[in-house]
């Protein structure tokens, strides 16, 4: 498989939730760096496994490509990641996608943005009390 | 063909992968004049450390000037390059010192060190869109500092959550917001080349109203009072009773028989209360719910201006007014701690804090406003201070360089005989600028000095000077030290070679 099917392959999986399908496209010692939950995993069971998890925070993800550059082993894609978490959060950010390939699949896939203002926390309003 | 900076032929044949190579390298050499030529003039340039994209050479010089002032021993290198004519698209790492950020308190040093894609579009060989992708997480605090409910906290709270405050000094049994999430450097130029917004509800004001208003003040304090007309404000001190400094307040006199003692982190109002009881003045001494912000910069003014009823430009050096600024009644006074222009706004509620905050974010955004704290780096430069009675104890006015204001022809006034014996017999210690040899970590207690393997004193202040380019530090060293002395200072991260120089630094 080219590295752009591969590519358009996850995407796919991944708006679909299909974990399975999305396992299949790794080679066996792959590494997936997903900045989102903090996670960069090993190997198809634990891309899986990541994978699953991601399923189970989010109502909907998706991924839309909007420019593509590829060879063979190689695809550099800038786009738009969209999420619904189902704590009723939204993430909508640009962001890149990497994927190196190697014979028995994707042997890196690498995704780029920014996950600073995604706070994990927040007070509310709270004002000052005068001493007087 | 020659570019812009003239450094190396620009040919409208080169792909964008070579202009991206370009970048890339002349960002390892520092060369920004050599970066702004491989732009088109109305260039976009999107990285996630900006809210927004970045629109045209000026706007891109400022970013990047931040970039080089605030990093060292930068590497840049591309593991990957896809390249098109007109565009290209690169994965590649950075790695980069972090100028005038001391090292972790492990030890560690300071670094920017990330991965990134970066892509880029080009028109007639000049960049028109650069695109960077990465996370900034891994560059910035793991979380905040923890908080507690048994500390006040500021009306502007949600203002410098959104704006992303990391970490806290507790100042007055208040939060106050010392760091967000930019590197220092960029702070630094947006003070001194832009503008600043500073939450500084923290700085309380001991309000003394009434007919006995100027009597307290002037016992309180070590300058005269009765001379300050109203509209005025007065740099001063208040010292205990052994002439030790409480704290060095600005006076603000803002409406006939009341007076605002700006101050530092000491417990002033309960003072000022037991010795307005103690004297029987017919004063009323409390703490309002005056919550100051302070707006600092070469382009204060011009942020302010629009803003506020009264005509700020009249408003001169060391001068206050009531007027309204966003519709929020305040007194504005010319004033801060920055060592340069500026303005402090005290809303007379914190009721509508948040309106007046978000006011002034959106009469700053034109230019360049940041959300900051008082920055450390610049103050240190110009020589402005604090003094914190609780950790900073047996300073006193002469020691610290304050003679000037210290007026012991005035009358009676708290701490007045032990100052005069103290000016008698002159200071033992006095207040020095340092230059190190190599940075310093953060000061996070009072570090000896030493000569000779004899300790002389302290360092109260360390930080990097960017206009110096150096680390400096403030020390109180024994009095016979002269200029150019070679001293050591000693920190838990070692010894630090360093001499007195001239003070302030700038």
């Amino acid at each position: 498989m080219r590295a752009e099917q591969a590519l358009k392959a996850y995407v796919d999986a991944v708006a679909s939730a299909n974990v399975d399908a999305a396992r299949a496209l790794f080679a066996p010692r792959a590494r997936l760096e997903m900045p989102l939950l903090g996670q960069t995993l090993f190997g198809q069971e634990e891309i899986r496994a990541g994978l699953e998890r991601i399923a189970h925070v989010t109502l909907e993800c998706r991924y839309e490509l909007r420019r593509l550059k590829s060879t063979d082993t190689l695809a550099l894609a800038e786009g738009l990641l969209e999420a619904r978490l189902r704590n009723g959060g939204e993430v909508r950010r640009s962001m890149a996608l990497v994927v190196v390939m190697a014979a028995e699949g994707i042997e890196r896939l690498s995704s780029y943005l920014d996950t600073f203002d995604h706070r994990l926390w927040s007070d509310g309003l709270i004002t000052a009390r005068p001493l007087a | 063909m020659r570019n812009a900076a003239g450094s190396e032929p620009r040919s409208a044949e080169r792909s964008a992968g070579a202009v991206l190579e370009a970048y890339c390298a002349a960002f390892r050499r520092r060369g920004l004049e050599e970066i702004l030529a491989l732009f088109t003039l109305d260039a976009v340039f999107e990285i996630p450390l900006e809210p927004a994209p970045l629109v045209g050479r000026e706007a891109i010089a400022r970013v990047l000037k931040g970039a080089f002032l605030g990093l060292d021993e930068i590497e840049v290198w591309l593991e990957h390059l896809l390249d098109a004519k007109d565009t290209a698209v690169a994965e590649g790492v950075f790695r980069a010192r972090m100028v005038g950020v001391p090292p972790h308190v492990d030890g560690t040093p300071a670094r920017l060190d990330f991965k990134f894609v970066i892509a880029c579009e080009i028109e007639e060989g000049l960049i028109r869109r650069w695109s960077e992708y990465f996370d900034t997480r891994p560059l910035r605090p793991r979380e905040r500092a923890r908080l507690y409910p048994i500390t006040r906290r500021s009306p502007y709270w949600d203002g410098t959550v959104q704006a992303g405050v990391q970490d806290f000094m507790v100042y007055n049994h208040t939060y106050f917001p010392l760091t967000y999430l930019r590197a220092p450097a960029e702070e630094y130029l947006a003070l001194t080349e832009a503008v600043t917004l500073w939450d500084v509800a923290c700085e309380r004001q001991t309000e003394v109203r009434g007919p006995d208003a100027a009597a307290l003040v002037d016992y309180l304090t070590t300058r005269k009072v009765d001379d300050l007309p109203v509209g005025a404000c007065r740099y001063t001190l208040v010292c205990d009773p052994e002439g030790r400094i409480m704290c060095d307040p600005v006076l603000l006199h803002p409406w006939p028989d009341v007076y605002w003692l700006s101050h530092g982190d000491v417990d002033l109002t309960l003072w000022a209360r037991g010795l307005a009881l103690g004297r029987r003045l017919e004063v009323v001494v409390s703490e309002p719910d005056v919550a100051p912000l302070q707006v600092q910069g070469p382009k204060a003014l011009e942020v302010l201006r629009g803003l506020t009823e009264m005509p700020l430009e009249e408003l001169g050096r060391y001068k206050c007014q009531a007027t309204r600024v966003a519709g929020v009644p305040a007194v504005v006074s010319r004033t801060g701690w920055s060592g340069g222009p500026g303005y402090e706004v005290f809303p007379l509620s914190s009721e509508r804090a948040l309106h007046l905050w978000q006011a002034l974010l959106e009469a700053g955004r034109p230019h360049g406003l940041r959300v900051t704290g008082p920055n450390i780096n610049r103050a240190v430069e110009k020589g402005v201070t604090d003094t914190s009675y609780y950790s900073n104890s047996d300073l006193n006015p002469f020691e610290a360089g304050h003679e000037r204001l210290v007026d012991l022809e005035k009358g009676e006034f708290v701490g007045r005989a032990a100052l005069e014996g103290i000016a008698r017999a002159g200071a033992a210690r006095k207040t020095v600028g340092l230059r190190a040899s190599e940075p310093l970590p953060l000061l996070e207690w009072y570090w000896p000095v030493e000569s000779a393997g004899r300790r002389v004193g302290e360092v109260r202040w360390a930080c990097h000077s960017f206009a110096l380019g150096a680390p400096v530090a403030i020390a109180v060293v024994e009095r016979a030290l002269e200029r150019d002395a070679a001293l050591t200072i000693v920190h838990g991260g070692g010894r630090t070679p360093a001499r007195i120089v001239d003070f302030p630094f700038l």
